[in-house]
């Protein structure tokens, strides 16, 4: 039997005994998260929902082809708990004890009126979906916490419901089962219209399409569930109204898009609430972060920015570094002719008649080693030389000691050895300049400066060479909790993790960088920025962290949005289909005295703005700047080492958006995550080896499924 | 380990458990054992004994019938004035048997407005089997109501609001999951009526009088032996304790008096 076509749900909460106003909508076949604080009204909601609870004034509505009321305040319709085709799933199974698992399963089907055999074909078949078939038997008080929830997750979709509720279905579950059971709980809502209640911020990202905030009995936020739940310490979290702002940031009637759109048109929504949201995908928004470094970064190699550099100063002090100017090779290489084997270095025409019929003797001469030019040979005769040594004068070809007879050294000066075939002048013979001759162009300007590159300027007797400057960049943490590494902590505050993590790893690119921390104010974000040209030292690139989101204090966005109106700025906010580190910006910025108004001609410089989370800013380097800024700075290889490899474990991730995890590779070659999802610990970052990339439309990974990593250390 | 207790405490105990076992293990060993058989087979402990046992059946399948309803409406309903119904209805069980049959006989006697009208309908109750039965439902009534009562407020409307989210109407829910989720404690109750039936001296005695093989139940029975012939008393009386001592322990392996205990603990707060 096939089960109906799903329905829509428009529920409409006025209750003025429990102080709540929540007007909502979700499309057929859509799950709705909701999320909130205690006391938010999410359990009114569901009450209303399922019909256990009649507000003052309310709607429950099943949409569809024609619709089907279910509450009705106005008309004083109240359709029973159990003619609505509205099922609860609550935190515990309340399965019925007396029982079978198989009983508790058919228990709706029977209720609906089915036959006992088809009842229990139904049943069988949402046992087999959650992997409870072995249980089938078992009396339902007899099962685990995870099984009897599983069985609990059949029974209700068993019932075929319209519309599925979930109070918080895996909270009261033993943490080692959660994720098999989000997995059930996930495949089990693919298709259903269901709401949500959850406090995880992980149930909600893999569960839901969408999610509504809500708080003191009113919707604060709603959107894409990964847009919205993104940045939990922002867009989440931030996002609930403390008292002060209760009467801010409310919004009319929510509703989810339908199922065909496009994930784009939650722009439309986004417009609503007056932010100028936009989603880029990973690949687009690196595109664009690459363009608009790219005037900046070739301007590195112009030559007002070039300088000198000696090579051995090179040598003793590695970095990356590319040529401004094209090295030219001083002297020859080889400066002489030499053997390119061990043999014996002759004249050819000596050998011109030598068959292995009727070899031809030479005469042993005296040996030449490498490093010794030896006399000029004579005709008749053959001189004993090594690899590298020079070629004497007279000789214009070497024989391979084992192509001669005896096949091997030792013949004292005078002996004769024997050649059994002609050889070509020139014959393993490494000529002089052969490599590069002098007045060469050794390396062409943008070569990067590696081991290899300098070995071959040494060899050409290359004393300096001319290199582009390094990028210069100013970093600038955002947020008034934020206190510089090193200082006292003071109440509440924390240390830059941001300016550390990322100030080392754009160094280890080869930038040059200067670490500001600015509070979260509009004005000290633009006096960093209007002051950091005073001793000369002109960024090239701003990157910022933090202040990116769309919550209602966001510096970096207000700053920008206000240089902007000034004509200082030209800004993007927005969010990339990513996760971690949705929320991203990128904007033209002018720096330095301009800022403030002086006289000096206006200097607009690239600015890449990341979440504020350490996490999310140190995956957005990885992905947006640092392969930009290796090609521009000469570290190679410019990309990370990418590899494919099966996964240990299974993972989840929502579809919408391309998720990058952190893992390590163990000894069978597997990738092992490390850290959830939304880990937004620095520390477990720091524990991987290697980014895992998730794919955008990716929902589900099975363990032993190929994924694509990133070597990062 | 369990935590120590203090030695007057222990003591104590000792001593009540001895008050209340000591009588009847005293009573046992002055039982003319040697005639035990021919004493409980006479013709009036035979009357005696089977009346008790109809009388009883009937009566805890009555109180089965009325008392789930009553129960179930208790446990799962608000109305004004509920706990002082709960209150009336939980009466029998500490009123004075006595009391009662009184109440019984003003009631359900000739004279009574209930009698009454079952006289014009030429039905007379009082001083037949019938106003046993009567008697025995009165006053074991309460056993029932309270145990399920107790275990269906400790279990909660958890099942039968998942009952309901899944499709299941009102009665279905009732016979599905409601009944037996607490047929332990229906069990329980059951046996405790019976045994309190079993047991049931002075409301019988009142309201249904002292008639051999009509009204005479084996407690009566017991009483009015005790004057004319104590070996037959005891032996009868050691029937009855063996009888007791096998319901409490059925009742106990059953688990079934959690929701009664609790449910009288809940009276007394009330």
């Amino acid at each position: 039997m096939s089960a109906p076509e799903p329905r829509g749900l428009r529920v409409s909460v006025h209750d003025d005994v429990r102080d709540v106003r929540v007007d909502l909508a979700v499309a057929p076949g859509r799950t709705l998260a909701v999320v909130g604080p205690n006391g938010a009204g999410k359990s009114t909601l569901l009450s209303v929902v399922a019909g256990l609870y009649v507000p003052t004034s309310g709607r429950v509505v099943l949409t569809g082809a024609t619709d089907r009321v279910l509450t009705d305040t106005g008309a004083g319709t109240r359709v029973p708990p159990e003619r609505r085709g509205v099922v609860l799933l609550g935190q515990r199974p309340e399965l019925f004890g007396h029982l079978s698992v198989r009983a508790n399963v058919a228990f709706g089907p029977r209720s609906a009126g089915l036959r006992r055999a088809d009842a229990r074909h139904v049943a069988d078949r949402w046992l087999d979906a959650v992997g409870a078939r072995h249980l089938a038997r078992r009396r339902a008080r007899a099962l685990s916490g995870g099984q009897a929830q599983r069985v609990a997750i059949a029974r209700a979709f068993a019932a075929e419901p319209s519309v599925v509720l979930l109070d918080e279905p895996l909270a009261a579950v033993d943490a080692p089962s959660v994720p098999h059971l989000r997995d059930v709980l996930r495949r089990a809502l693919a298709d259903a219209t269901a709401l949500v209640v959850t406090h995880d911020v992980a149930d909600a990202l893999a569960l839901a399409d969408d999610v509504v905030v809500l708080d003191r009995g009113r919707v604060v936020e709603h959107g894409p569930a990964a847009e919205v739940l993104d940045d939990p310490r922002s867009a989440f979290l931030r996002q609930l109204p403390g008292t002060s702002s209760a009467g801010t940031g409310r919004l009319g009637p929510v509703s989810t898009a339908p199922r065909a759109q496009d994930p784009t048109t939650h722009a439309g929504e986004r417009e609503a609430e007056g932010a100028e949201h936009a989603r880029r995908t990973v690949e687009e928004h690196a595109r664009r972060v690459a363009a608009a470094l790219a005037p900046s970064l070739a301007a590195l190699g112009s030559p007002g920015r070039t300088s000198e550099l000696a090579v051995a100063d090179a040598v003793a002090d590695p970095r990356p570094r590319v040529l401004a100017a094209d090295a030219v090779a001083s002297v020859a290489t080889p400066g002489f002719d030499n053997a390119q084997m061990d043999g014996y270095a002759v004249r050819s025409a000596d050998l011109a008649v030598a068959s292995a019929t009727s070899p031809v003797g030479l005469v042993v001469a005296d040996p030449i080693p490498a490093g010794r030019v030896g006399r000029p040979l004579a005709v008749g005769t053959a001189a004993p030389i090594m690899t590298g040594a020079p070629v004497p004068e007279g000789a214009d070809a070497v024989v391979r000691i084992e192509d001669v007879l005896p096949p091997r050294f030792g013949l004292a000066t005078g002996e004769r050895v024997s050649f059994t075939a002609p050889v070509g002048p020139g014959t393993f013979v490494r000529r002089a300049g052969s490599d590069s001759a002098a007045g060469d162009v050794l390396l062409a300007a943008g070569s990067p400066l590696g081991p290899a590159q300098l070995g071959a300027l040494v060899a050409s007797g290359v004393a300096a060479v001319r290199v582009a400057a390094p990028p210069r960049v100013l970093l600038v943490s955002t947020g008034s909790e934020v206190v510089a590494a090193g200082e006292r902590l003071g109440p509440g505050q924390v240390h830059d993790a941001n300016g550390a993590s990322l100030a080392a790893a754009l160094r280890a690119v080869g930038a040059e960088v200067r670490v500001r921390t600015v509070a979260d104010d509009v004005d000290a974000f633009r006096a960093a920025l209007a002051t950091v040209g005073v001793d000369g030292w002109a960024p090239d690139l701003v990157v910022t962290t933090g202040g990116v989101s769309a919550g209602a204090y966001e510096v970096v966005r207000l700053a920008l949005g206000a240089m902007a109106e000034d004509g200082l700025a030209d800004a993007w906010f927005g969010h990339v289909a990513m996760q971690p580190g949705g929320p991203q910006g990128l904007a033209a910025v002018a720096v330095g005295a301009a800022g403030s108004g002086g006289a000096a001609g206006e200097r607009r410089v690239p600015l890449v703005a990341f979440p504020g989370n350490p996490v999310s800013a140190l995956v957005s380097f990885e992905l947006f700047l640092r392969p930009v800024l290796a090609q521009a700075t000469g570290l190679r290889p410019a990309r990370r080492g990418r590899g494919r490899a099966p996964l240990a474990d299974a993972v989840d991730s929502p579809p919408a958006v391309h998720q990058v995890r952190r893992g390590v590779l163990d000894d069978a070659g597997r990738v092992v995550l490390v850290g959830g999802p939304g880990s937004h610990l620095l520390a477990r970052y720091a524990a991987a080896t290697v980014l895992v990339h998730v794919p955008l439309g990716v929902g589900h990974l099975d363990a032993g499924d190929e994924v694509e990593y990133e070597e990062i250390g | 380990m369990a935590p120590r207790l203090p030695w007057w405490l222990v003591t104590v105990a000792a001593v009540g458990i001895a008050f209340v076992v000591a009588p009847v293990v005293v009573m046992a060993t002055r039982g003319d054992w040697a005639h035990f058989w021919s004493l409980v087979t006479s013709a009036e402990s035979l009357d005696a004994l089977r009346l008790s046992l109809v009388t009883s059946a009937v009566s805890t399948a009555v109180c089965v019938v009325v008392g789930v309803p009553v129960a179930v409406v208790l446990a799962r309903t608000r109305f004004p004035g509920r706990s002082v119904v709960r209150a009336l209805v939980l009466l029998p069980l500490v009123l004075p048997p006595v009391v009662c049959g009184l109440a019984l006989l003003y009631a359900f006697g000739r004279r009574g407005p209930i009698g009454h009208l079952l006289d014009d309908a030429g039905v007379s109750i009082a001083f037949t089997t019938t106003a046993v039965v009567i008697s025995h439902v009165y006053v074991s009534l309460p056993f029932l109501v309270l145990t399920l009562e107790g275990a269906l407020k400790v279990r909660g409307t958890g099942p039968e609001l998942t009952a309901a989210s899944l499709g299941a109407g009102p009665s279905r829910t009732f016979w599905l999951v409601t009944l037996p989720s607490v047929a332990p404690a229906l069990a329980g109750g059951t046996l405790l009526a019976f045994a309190r039936s079993l047991g049931e001296f002075g409301a019988t005695l009142t309201f249904a009088g002292s008639l051999q093989g009509v009204t005479r139940t084996l407690p009566l029975e017991i009483y009015l032996q005790r004057e004319t012939d104590p070996d037959a008393a005891v032996a009868l009386s050691m029937l009855l304790v063996v009888v007791a001592v096998l319901v409490v322990a059925l009742v106990h392996s059953a688990g079934g008096t959690r929701g009664f205990r609790r449910g009288l603990a809940g009276g007394v707060a009330a």
